[in-house]
C-alpha cells in the first residue's frame, strides 16, 4: 500500500510536469507561429498607411478600406490602432488624429471620413 | 526523518534546476524570435513630409501669410502635436516659432554630421516662399521638423 501510493504521488508529479511543459511548449508555438505568419507585421503597415492617408487628407474627404472581415480599424486619441480579431490588443501608432475624423465599419470595409 | 529533510531539499534543488533551464531555453527562443520578427517599418521621412505640407497650407492657405500667425496655439490648432515626440522650429524674417523638444534638433545636426546615433529622429527641413498678407512682399518660410517615435519605427 505504501509502495503503491509512493508510485501513485511520483505519477501524478510526472504527469503534472508533462502537461505544465506540454502546455509552454504549445503555447510558444502559436506565439511563434503568430509572429511568423505576418500578422504582427501587416497590422503595422496598415497602421501606418491609415496613419499617413489621414495626416495627409484634406477636409471633407472620405477613405474607404476594403480589407479582411476580421481586420479592425479604430482611433484612440490621437493613435490609429489596428486590430486582428475580437481579443487582439492590436498594433497602435501614435499618429494625428482630430476631432474631425470620424472612422466606421460596414462589413469588411472601414470608411474614414474627414470633416 | 533526517534523511527526509535531505531528501526534500535535494528534491526542491532539482526543480528549481529544471525549471531555470526552462526559463533559460523559453527565453532564448523569445529573444531569437523577438529579434527576427520584430522589424519595423520607419515611415518617418513620409510623416515629416506630409506634416510639413500641412503646416504650411495651414499657416498660409493660399500661399498668403500674415505675419501675425506665428503662434503656438495656431500650429496647435492645424494638427494634434504631441510635443514629446516632434520638434517643430518655423521660421520667417525675424519671427520664430518653436514647439516641442529642442534636443531633437541637436540630434538632426548630429545626423547631418554623420555622427554615429543608433536610435535618430527623421528630420526634414524645408524652405517656402510666401507672400505676406499685408504687403504681398516675396518672404521665406524655413521649417525643421523632427519626428523621434523610435519605439515604433527603428
Amino acid at each position: 500500500m505504501l509502495k503503491n501510493k509512493r508510485g501513485f504521488k511520483l505519477g501524478w508529479e510526472f504527469l503534472f510536469n508533462l502537461v505544465f511543459v506540454v502546455m509552454i511548449i504549445i503555447i510558444m508555438v502559436i506565439w511563434i507561429a503568430s509572429q511568423a505568419n505576418g500578422t504582427a507585421m501587416r497590422k503595422q503597415i496598415l497602421a501606418k498607411e491609415v496613419c499617413l492617408l489621414i495626416a495627409e487628407s484634406k477636409a471633407n474627404t472620405t477613405i474607404m478600406l476594403e480589407h479582411n472581415k476580421n481586420i479592425k480599424i479604430e482611433s484612440q486619441g490621437n493613435a490609429i490602432v489596428v486590430k486582428e480579431g475580437d481579443f487582439d490588443k492590436g498594433y497602435i501608432y501614435p499618429c494625428y488624429v482630430q476631432n474631425n475624423t470620424h472612422i466606421s465599419r460596414k462589413d469588411n470595409i472601414t470608411i474614414i471620413e474627414i470633416k | 526523518m533526517r534523511n527526509n529533510k535531505k531528501g526534500q531539499l535535494g528534491h526542491g534543488i532539482t526543480w528549481l534546476w529544471k525549471f531555470l533551464l526552462l526559463v533559460i531555453v523559453l527565453g532564448g527562443v523569445v529573444a531569437v524570435v523577438v529579434s527576427h520578427y520584430s522589424k519595423q517599418l520607419d515611415v518617418r521621412d513620409a510623416e515629416a513630409y506630409i506634416l510639413s505640407e500641412k503646416i504650411v497650407k495651414c499657416l498660409a492657405p493660399n500661399g498668403i501669410i500674415s505675419e501675425t500667425i506665428l503662434k503656438n496655439e495656431t500650429l496647435k490648432n492645424c494638427l494634434p502635436i504631441d510635443e514629446n515626440e516632434l520638434y517643430i522650429n518655423i521660421t520667417m524674417d525675424q519671427n520664430n516659432l518653436e514647439i516641442g523638444k529642442p534636443f531633437l534638433a541637436t540630434l538632426c545636426k548630429a545626423k547631418e554630421q554623420k555622427v554615429a546615433i543608433k536610435f535618430y529622429p527623421a528630420c526634414l527641413e524645408s524652405k517656402y516662399h510666401l507672400l505676406k498678407q499685408t504687403t504681398l512682399e516675396s518672404s521665406t518660410l524655413e521649417m525643421l521638423i523632427a519626428i523621434r517615435k523610435i519605439e515604433k519605427n527603428l
